[in-house]
């Protein structure tokens, strides 16, 4: 009965995606942060698209603003004014709840710091996400979760819990737990920042796998070699996206 | 385990929770338990008390009213059998003598002869084991009076009879006599006999009391007035047969004669049950916040990757649900046992069959409501607000959380602490940390207050009642009180005392009883009205000290003066000093004017008057009916052996014994009364002191773990162990002092409203109200010892772990 109760009380439902618009479009969007030394504005006026199977790296200094405009759009942070549609969905209108659902559906979010529950196994880690947003039938959960701990390369550390994996085998568990719901949109923030280069290299390389399989990837990253293996590269300054700086490279408009 | 259909990842994360922190799961299931256990074994052995000893007593057909008077012919019984009103009415003899216990002392004993044991009809005794009915020259023990006897079945007791001489009595059987109050607190044996005993007790075969129950539709529900007015007729009935009436005692229906002690005991209790709860669910809130504070950021994460908020509040729901039911496993059982417990032990004490252990539906129902419902309840609000966290800052969540001062307290306690600037710096961070999380420091420290305030009260409470029972004691100047079943030359009787060795001094005074009426009216003496004795000093007399709350004591000028005490004014409420007094003895009735009122003393409604007068009034001029005698001796056992010497003195010298009471043997047994009160008292402050370190230890362990990268940076900066440790033990010191000091400005009313209660329920009066010091030092050192035993295991975590652990920590 409380159960019911508080379904109801968190009752989910999504908008109708709007057709033909790109992967992820951001326009005029606008944060600002109340704080006691008084008004901060992390972002300006942003206006940026991303298409279906890019591989975007987000770069800029330190305090630039990179990590609040990923937050947009994985809806983990709301903006002061402007829109951010990703795949149709007009995520600055959503409640907290709805980005939940619609984040765990469409979105694979991987942290800095791996961010894996410390009590369940790798497997578990993976299979939690199809646990919480009932994707795939639930006998095939823990094949699929093996599967996608094969494809990062972990599939012999599946029952381990993470505090007996080293840093690189824990984000690429958490790597194939943003990828457990089949997500068309993988975003990381600063995914390598805790590794070795040799690691490092390795989780941009298996990104580039992915995007070249068709997922659209957006990756924050201080690093300018490993931001020059992306497809794309997307300068922040003082909350504003510079036009692009690399030649040959193209520009989305 | 490898089910992953029916037992998904996210329920396998709350079961990792629940068995993975088995410490954590133990303080939880604890805290919840020490509530369930409390409530259950208070409701259980209230249901099980009132049950036992409704079935006990009622079982017995309880008299409504007992008269006493001189011996009297079976006739009259029937006579008061007739009156309108009276249901039943049945004439029983009691022998009032003296009898040596197994150890060799000489005490008091009441034997009933009953004259037919096959047709009982009122305060019915029954069989218990031996021989039934007694045989002629046999006795049969009620069950509590074998142990103040020291004698078992098959064995015999010596009495020795009014006039002195020894008879042996077989002791052939037990029984249990569920109207009499039991020996411990009455400080009589009981033994029953037949009618032809009696002659072997140089007795005659007659009759000296006559217990009634009334017609049921004569009650007006608890009243005692309408039973009195019928004992009224039956005392005229009884004085037209030619017989005097000394004593009228009526019952309040439907109670059992110690109804007061019994619910000053259930007050306690419910007291002891309601306040666990209320601690259990304060730690509880305490620790399913402290949980939730721990676990942001993993909410945060299950939130990225698509948990909705009511999916993560059903995992801690479920969490707190399976810590309820834990704790109900735990506790129902525990709770039923210690009910048990209490109620053989009050049914040994009250001397009533326990029935014993039942659980009713209705104590499972209220336990599993007060072990998941409470619960459910206390978590619904952290859990709710610790799932609204957003994903922004749960993963923002770095371990050291910046403290800013907020609102009016914080800056206050700022303030407060830069003027202790000289202090060393880890014992200002002690001090800033204790106020960091004002939410929990209130929490903990409600609970500890609470814990200390009852704890504090309940030693107040102690030494209350003993200074009450101190100054009532004070009372009694003499050691030895003599009472004498007709009355004897005063002169007499103060040369006989005098001419054993080991006397100080002798007092022969006047002794009677009567009973008070409203006003001078005819009809008045038929009016419902209580029984008082009178006592006749010598006005100077020194063996007693009443303490006198209003007028004056008797001088040598009084001629009808009168001092009432205020167990007597309490029937009496139309006594008022100066106002006069009509007191009805035997036939005569007397006029006094009323001078003083005195303190009771424990011993019943008493008044004062002066020997000369009232001596003179009752035509026994210059005669006496008991004597007191101080001893040379001040040792107990020397003045014991200094009555039984009088005694056998005494009736040597003709003079008939009623009674010997020793003040030493009597403040005893007025002493182990109050002893089970303050044994409950000191149980229920122990059981608080539990609870209390209880939730301190889990407050303090989960402070630590929130603290862990604290911990690492300060051991970076070269803080030792030692200095780690001396953090903590610090800070959980300063929550015990402020919780010890808010406690005892607080424990100071309860103490007083408790008191007056326990008072009121246990002794009809309120107790004289001292506050205990010891109490409150008591638990300075107890909180303090207790904070630091519960900070120990948590410091000694954070100071063994290494910089490397700690920095790492997620």
């Amino acid at each position: 009965m409380i159960g019911k109760w508080l379904s109801k009380l968190t009752l989910v439902d999504l908008p109708e995606p709007r057709r033909g618009m790109a992967a992820v479009e951001l326009s005029g969007v606008r944060k600002v942060y109340v704080t006691g030394a008084g008004e901060f504005a992390a972002l300006k006026g942003v206006d940026l698209k991303v298409a279906a199977g890019e591989f975007v790296a987000v770069v800029g200094k330190s305090g630039s603003g990179k990590s609040t405009l990923i937050n947009m759009i994985t809806g983990i942070d709301r903006p002061t004014a402007g829109e951010v549609w990703v795949d149709g969905m007009p995520v600055h209108t959503l409640t907290e709840n709805q980005i939940a659902v619609w984040r765990g559906r469409t979105v694979g979010v991987v942290f800095q710091f791996f961010q894996l529950l410390p009590t369940l196994t790798a497997l578990e880690n993976v299979m939690l996400p199809m646990d919480f947003c009932d994707v795939h039938d639930p006998h095939e959960r823990p094949d699929r979760a093996r599967q996608l701990l094969e494809l990062v390369g972990v599939g012999d550390q599946a029952d381990k819990l993470p505090a007996n994996l080293s840093g690189g085998q824990q984000q690429r568990v958490a790597i194939a737990r943003s990828l457990a719901n089949e997500p068309p949109l993988l975003v990381a923030d600063e995914p390598t920042g805790n590794l070795d280069t040799r690691t490092a290299a390795a989780v941009i390389d298996l990104f580039g796998e992915l995007a070249h399989a068709g997922k659209t990837i957006l990756m924050v990253t201080h690093d300018e070699d490993l931001a020059h293996r992306s497809s794309r590269i997307v300068t922040v300054s003082e909350g504003l996206v510079l036009p692009a700086a690399l030649p040959g490279r193209g520009r989305y408009g | 385990m490898d089910n992953y259909v029916l037992f998904t990842p996210r329920w396998r994360k709350v079961w990792a929770d629940l068995w993975g922190n088995k410490l954590r799961t133990i303080l939880v299931v604890m805290s919840i338990a020490v509530g369930v256990f409390a409530v259950g074994m208070v409701y259980s052995s209230y249901l099980m008390f009132a049950r036992d000893l409704a079935g006990s007593w009622g079982s017995a057909s309880p008299a409504s009213a007992s008269l006493y008077a001189d011996p009297f012919d079976e006739e009259l019984v029937d006579s008061v059998r007739s009156l309108r009103g009276v249901k039943e009415a049945e004439g029983r003899r009691n022998v009032d003598l003296r009898v040596r216990t197994g150890g060799g002392e000489w005490r008091q004993m009441f034997l009933t002869a009953i004259p037919d044991y096959a047709k009982q009809k009122v305060n019915v005794v029954k069989p218990q084991s031996g021989a039934w009915p007694p045989g002629d020259g046999d006795v049969l023990l009620e069950r509590s009076s074998l142990a103040e006897l020291g004698v078992t079945q098959g064995g015999s007791i010596q009495v020795e009879t009014p006039s002195g001489r020894k008879r042996l009595l077989k002791v052939t059987g037990v029984v249990y006599d569920p109207s009499q109050i039991p020996s411990i607190f009455s400080g009589r044996s009981y033994g029953y006999i037949n009618m032809d005993t009696l002659e072997k007790l140089d007795e005659k075969r007659r009759l000296d009391q006559v217990n009634f129950i009334v017609q049921p539709w004569i009650l007006r529900g608890k009243e005692t007035e309408p039973i009195e007015a019928i004992g009224r007729r039956a005392w005229t009935k009884l004085e037209q047969g030619d017989t005097t009436v000394f004593w009228l005692q009526v019952n309040k229906p439907g109670e059992h004669p110690l109804q007061g002690a019994i619910n000053a005991m259930i007050l306690l209790l419910a007291v002891l049950g309601v306040l666990s709860l209320f601690l259990g669910t304060f730690l509880l809130v305490n620790t399913v916040s402290a949980i939730l504070a721990q676990q942001v950021r993993q909410v945060g994460i299950m939130k990225a990757i698509g948990a909705r908020r009511d999916q993560i509040l059903r995992m801690y729901l479920t969490l707190v649900g399976a810590y309820g039911i834990l704790a109900l496993i735990v506790a129902a059982p525990l709770g039923a046992l210690a009910a048990s417990a209490v109620t053989s032990f009050i049914a040994g004490v009250f001397n009533f069959d326990s029935g014993g252990l039942e659980m009713p539906p209705s104590v499972l129902l209220l336990e599993a409501a007060v072990a998941i419902l409470i619960p459910l309840v206390a978590a619904m609000w952290p859990i709710w607000r610790g799932t609204g966290v957003t994903v922004r800052e749960a993963v923002g969540d770095f371990g050291i959380s910046g403290v800013k001062a907020k609102g009016r307290i914080d800056r206050w306690v700022d303030a407060g602490l830069e003027r202790l600037k000289k202090l060393p710096r880890p014992l200002l961070l002690s001090l800033r940390n204790t106020f960091r999380r004002k939410g929990r420091l209130a929490l903990t420290l409600l609970t500890l207050t609470v814990a200390g305030t009852v704890f504090m009260a309940v030693f107040s409470v102690r030494s209350s009642l003993y200074s009450t029972l101190d100054q009532a004691l004070d009372y009694f100047h003499y050691d030895i009180s003599i009472g004498f079943t007709q009355s004897y030359r005063a002169s007499r009787i103060e040369q006989e005392v005098m001419r054993v060795p080991g006397i100080k001094a002798a007092e022969a005074w006047g002794f009677t009883s009567g009973r008070i009426l409203k006003d001078e009216r005819k009809e008045a003496e038929d009016e419902a009205s209580k029984n008082v004795f009178i006592l006749a000093p010598p006005v100077e007399t020194k063996m007693i000290q009443p303490r006198i709350i209003e007028g004056r004591w008797l001088v040598k000028e009084d001629e009808s003066a009168l001092v009432v005490n205020t167990e007597a004014l309490k029937d009496n409420q139309q006594l008022k000093v100066g106002e006069p007094a009509i007191i009805k003895v035997g036939t005569r009735k007397l006029r006094f004017t009323v001078v003083g009122i005195a303190q009771s003393t424990l011993t019943g409604p008493i008044v004062y008057a002066p020997y000369e007068w009232l001596t003179g009034a009752v035509q026994e001029a210059g005669r006496a009916r008991s004597v007191q005698i101080v001893a040379a001796s001040s040792d107990p056992k020397e003045q014991s052996a200094l009555g039984r010497t009088l005694e056998e003195h005494m009736k040597k010298n003709s003079l008939r014994i009623q009674n010997v009471d020793i003040t030493w043997e009597q403040k005893q047994r007025i002493r182990s009364q109050f002893d089970i009160i303050t044994t409950f008292l000191l149980t229920m402050a122990v059981l608080l002191a539990v609870v209390g370190a209880l939730g301190l230890t889990g407050t303090m362990g989960i402070n630590v773990l929130e603290r862990t990268r604290e911990i690492g940076v300060m051991r970076a900066i070269g803080a030792s162990s030692l200095g780690v440790g001396k953090v903590f033990v610090v800070e959980v010191l300063c929550i015990g002092l402020l919780s010890w000091l808010a406690g005892a400005i607080l424990a100071l009313p309860v103490a007083a409203l408790l008191s007056y209660q326990v008072g009121v329920l246990f002794l009809q009066n309120p107790l004289a109200f001292s506050f205990s010091i010891a109490g409150i030092v008591i638990w300075l050192v107890l909180s303090a010892l207790l904070s630091v035993l519960a900070s120990l295991m948590p410091a000694w975590n954070a100071a063994r772990l290494s910089v490397r652990d700690v920095l790492s920590y997620e």
